[in-house]
């Protein structure tokens, strides 16, 4: 099959084959000339104008792993103005688009530069042979995140850089004396510089003891893996995938997602992390998935194959194998559900949770959501273990001609939770519903599923639910009449925050809906509690359908919000924070005292020593509370939070085109000492008392042994 | 006359005769007055001693009742201190509450000292000691509730339930939007 490849050169062109590509010239007269074929896939850039009548254009295509680039004029073939070969140092697919740039030389001749945008994303600049630069613009187009720890640090092997020789360590010491002199000049600077780079704590490639430097596991949609250190966002490896390169098999390959694969724990020695990078074939949803295993340490892909279904969705277990593989279920187009790592281990640990397994698709174009368990076995011809079909258990229609749904989210599933109960004021208690199995639904009137102001207030409205996904049972519904959207909301706990826009007030609103557990309310016999003698911490089944009560309140807010999260911790107990993406491309942390549905308007006495703030109509945007300071995030598009092994620390990755990484502590630092704690002075404190003490004793004692010889 | 009578010629010009007549009865030539019963001289050593260890013993019991009553004073005025210091947790308030909560516990550790000095086989110390015992006893529960209305017992329903962790639950259910 032949294409005309699109170029902008007067009276050539160039036609695509499955081998070769011809260049044709057409001439006034309207005559066609194959001017010359080349072998290998090959680019032309944009004709460059270099005097009154000529004009040169370049063309690059590969061959062995270089590139070969050529620049000729346009009207004469056989005249090369640049011809070069320029070694790639790593592995970035084909070259997509070719720009070239002249420069004159000191001899009046014209240099030519090239600016090529690889298969990967990244942009390199070729001049004279050699790539002058180079930019991972992949990173732009983020599309899933993972995160991996870093190697342990092994006795005897230091990974850190140590200083070979006295005579290293000498200059080092007299570059750095000269700097704090002042006396360095700019290379000296740059010099002292880069040595404290290296030897900084923070870009050390081992693990931390807070859990501060881990590896962010980014998957760009050109299908290239990077690894970033979260200490200085260095590249530590990429991997551009070739599971997910354009092949004859795979027309149209994109990443769906990147999901934790082996999280070993007890094996943290022998064996190294790996991610599962999952993919499709083409862009339909029934079209064949692939699989990708990549070793987090080396950056090595360890195993890739290509699915026998489709992928509509891929939903981790909280289930793993003795090797500590992580148990995933895709489920198809067909709803079949196949259990991955393929192996029976899996299977046995799999079919003793399998009654207790559910999961749940939401149709947004047909407006339903439906609930599944399920079977034993596929409905298929071919016996396949690791093949599950599915039943339906319960289905909820939402009515199509008022309620068209926008937004759905629920509970992330590594959250930690530290208790159930929440203390108020009195030290009365109240239980919180902490149920994974929650889905909150946003739905809208279909005219006002637009823009905002397509519809009147009249006739929108926002109406929102919290739906147990396990029986189906609607918990909770809410009217906002004459809001529309578009929801951003956020799970956590046992509160849900989304944000919309009010059309009669015009003013985008926030509203929080915390909801509890009002049948474990009874439980308020101490002696009972004391003895132990309370069902609080049975496990808790969603049919024994537990009584629930919701509070909830709305707040106005003066931004638009581009993505909304909220921190995280390894145990739970720091208060969080949520961190709103402003269309400012900026992103805030607001206390989540701010969203409490408790808040009134004249607190009590023990409501304010129980920390409740009085109730404000619109919620305060303080300046220093922007996490980016004043730096932009531009094109904001997901904010992932990342515990800390430091139980007050959380550490917050924004992407969108550039990215952003800090690290937060939401309570301030309660857990550790400050960094200028002197530790000399508690320690000469420690050892004056105890000389002081010794010689008081004995001066006492003489006193006495004087006292007694009067 | 003839007593007092000036001898003219001689050095002394006075002399006077102090026999005593109390002490020995055989030379007892003057009648004694009239209601006066001489005290049996003949009574042993026992019966003095006993009349005066009986009131050594009423002596002793008096003072040890006073003793075991002695808490109450100081019952009421750390009543009326840990009164002052308020509900709230302070450095005086928690201050107060331990000395008041201390000091019967001292007392009653040395409950056999207090009452050393009064020790006696005559004196029943058993009844003083159990009043002392009792309202040292009085003490510690008054301390004991001021601690609760500080709030540092545990007898709230929070107290308890506030550490629990989440309870586990039997199902688990994924999924959400079909991956586009």
């Amino acid at each position: 099959m032949a294409v005309i490849l699109p170029s902008k050169l007067t009276g050539l062109f160039a036609v695509k084959t499955s081998t070769a590509t011809a260049f044709i010239s057409v001439s006034s007269e309207g005559k066609l000339e194959v001017v010359d074929k080349i072998m290998h896939p090959t680019f032309i850039s944009n004709a460059l104008s270099i005097s009154e009548d000529q004009q040169a254009f370049a063309l690059v295509w590969h061959g062995d792993n270089d590139i070969h680039l050529n620049v000729k004029q346009v009207h004469d073939w056989n005249s090369d103005l640049l011809k070069e070969r320029i070694k790639l140092d790593q592995q970035r697919g084909l070259v997509h688009k070719v720009f070239i740039n002249n420069y004159v030389r000191t001899d009046k001749s014209h240099g030519f530069r090239a600016l090529i945008v690889m298969e990967d994303h990244s942009l390199l600049l070729l001049q004279q042979g050699k790539v002058v630069w180079s930019r991972e613009d992949g990173l732009a187009s983020i599309i899933g995140v993972a995160t991996s720890e870093l190697p342990v640090e092994k006795e005897g092997v230091s990974v850190a850089k140590v200083e070979l020789n006295l005579f290293e360590w000498l200059k080092g010491h007299m570059l750095k004396v000269k700097g704090s002199l002042m006396l360095a000049s700019a290379e000296d600077v740059a010099a002292i510089q880069g040595m404290r780079l290296k030897s900084s704590e923070k870009s050390k490639m081992i693990r931390d003891h807070n859990g501060f430097r881990k590896l962010l596991i980014v998957l760009t949609k050109s299908g290239k893996l990077f690894a970033l250190h979260t200490g200085d966002g260095q590249i530590v490896w990429s991997l551009l995938l070739n599971s997910l390169r354009q092949t004859e098999a795979c027309e149209n390959p994109t990443g769906i997602n990147v999901f934790q694969w082996q999280v070993p724990h007890h094996h943290a020695m022998d064996e190294n992390p790996s991610v599962l990078v999952v993919g499709r074939c083409g862009t339909g949803t029934d079209a064949l998935g692939i699989f990708s295993y990549i070793d987090t340490y080396t950056g090595k892909e360890l195993k890739s194959f290509g699915l026998d279904h489709s992928v509509a969705q891929v939903i981790p277990l909280p289930l793993t194998d003795s090797t500590e593989q992580l148990l995933h279920l895709l489920i198809d187009a067909n709803g079949q559900a196949h259990l991955y790592p393929r192996a029976p281990e899996a299977v046995s640990i799999f079919q003793r949770e399998l009654s207790n397994i559910y999961w749940y698709s939401v149709e947004a174009d047909k407006g339903l959501i439906k609930g599944h368990g399920l079977k034993s076995n596929c409905a298929g011809e071919v016996a396949d273990n690791y093949c599950f079909g599915t039943r339906e258990v319960w289905s909820i229609v939402f009515p199509s001609e008022s309620e068209k749904i926008i937004s759905t989210v629920t509970r992330k599933s590594n959250e930690v939770v530290h208790t159930q109960a929440k203390v108020i004021a009195d030290q009365d208690v109240m239980y919180k519903y902490i149920s994974k199995n929650l889905l909150f639904v946003a739905t809208v009137s279909p005219k006002a599923s637009g823009d905002i102001g397509s519809a009147t207030p009249g006739e929108s409205q926002l109406v929102v639910y919290v739906i147990d996904t396990v029986t189906g049972r609607i918990l909770h519904r809410m009217t906002h009449h004459g809001s529309q959207g578009p929801v951003h909301a956020v799970f956590s706990e046992n509160w849900i925050v989304y944000h919309y826009f009010n059309l009669r007030a015009h003013r985008y609103e926030m509203t929080v809906i915390e909801i509890y557990d009002q049948s474990r309310a009874d439980n308020k016999d101490v002696l009972k509690l004391v003895l132990g003698k309370h069902n609080l911490s049975s496990p808790v089944s969603s049919y024994s359908r537990p009584e629930v009560t919701t509070k909830s309140q709305s707040y106005y807010f003066t931004h638009s919000i581009k993505a909304i999260a909220v921190t995280s911790t390894a145990k739970g107990i720091t208060s969080r924070h949520l961190l709103i993406g402003t269309i400012g491309d900026q992103v805030l942390a607001m206390d989540k005292r701010f969203f409490d549905p408790r808040r009134s308007v004249n607190p009590t006495q023990s409501e304010k020593e129980e920390g409740i703030l009085p109730l404000t109509d619109s919620l305060p945007i303080i300046p220093q509370s922007y996490v980016t300071h004043s730096l932009k995030v531009e094109g904001l598009r997901g904010i992932v939070t990342v515990p800390a092994k430091l139980e007050s620390n959380t550490l917050v990755f924004t992407y969108g085109v550039d990215l952003f990484f800090t690290r937060l502590a939401p309570s301030r630092t309660y857990d550790s000492l400050t960094e200028d704690f002197s530790y000399a002075l508690l320690l000469i404190t420690i050892v004056a008392l105890v000389v002081a003490i010794f010689v008081t004793w004995v001066l006492s004692e003489k006193k006495d042994l004087s006292d007694k010889w009067r | 006359m003839d007593k007092g009578k000036a001898v003219m010629g001689s050095g002394r010009r006075w002399a006077v005769d102090f026999t005593d007549n109390s002490t020995t009865p055989s030379s007892r030539d003057i009648p004694d007055p009239p209601g006066f019963y001489r005290a049996s001289q003949e009574q042993d050593d026992s019966a003095v001693t006993k009349q005066k260890k009986d009131a050594e013993a009423n002596w002793k019991s008096q003072k040890a009742w006073e003793v075991a009553q002695a808490p109450f004073k100081n019952l009421l005025m750390m009543g009326f201190m840990m009164w002052m210091a308020g509900n709230t947790v302070h450095l005086f308030s928690i201050g107060i509450t331990f000395s008041a909560l201390w000091q019967p516990i001292g007392a009653l550790q040395g409950v056999g000292k207090v009452f050393e000095p009064y020790k006696d086989s005559k004196v029943d110390l058993l009844a003083p000691k159990l009043v002392f015992i009792a309202l040292n006893l009085g003490g510690l529960a008054l301390g004991i509730w001021k601690l609760n209305t500080l709030g540092l017992l545990p007898t709230h329903v929070s107290d308890w339930v506030s550490s629990l962790p989440p309870a586990k639950e039997v199902e688990y259910s994924g999924g959400g939007m079909p991956l586009r």
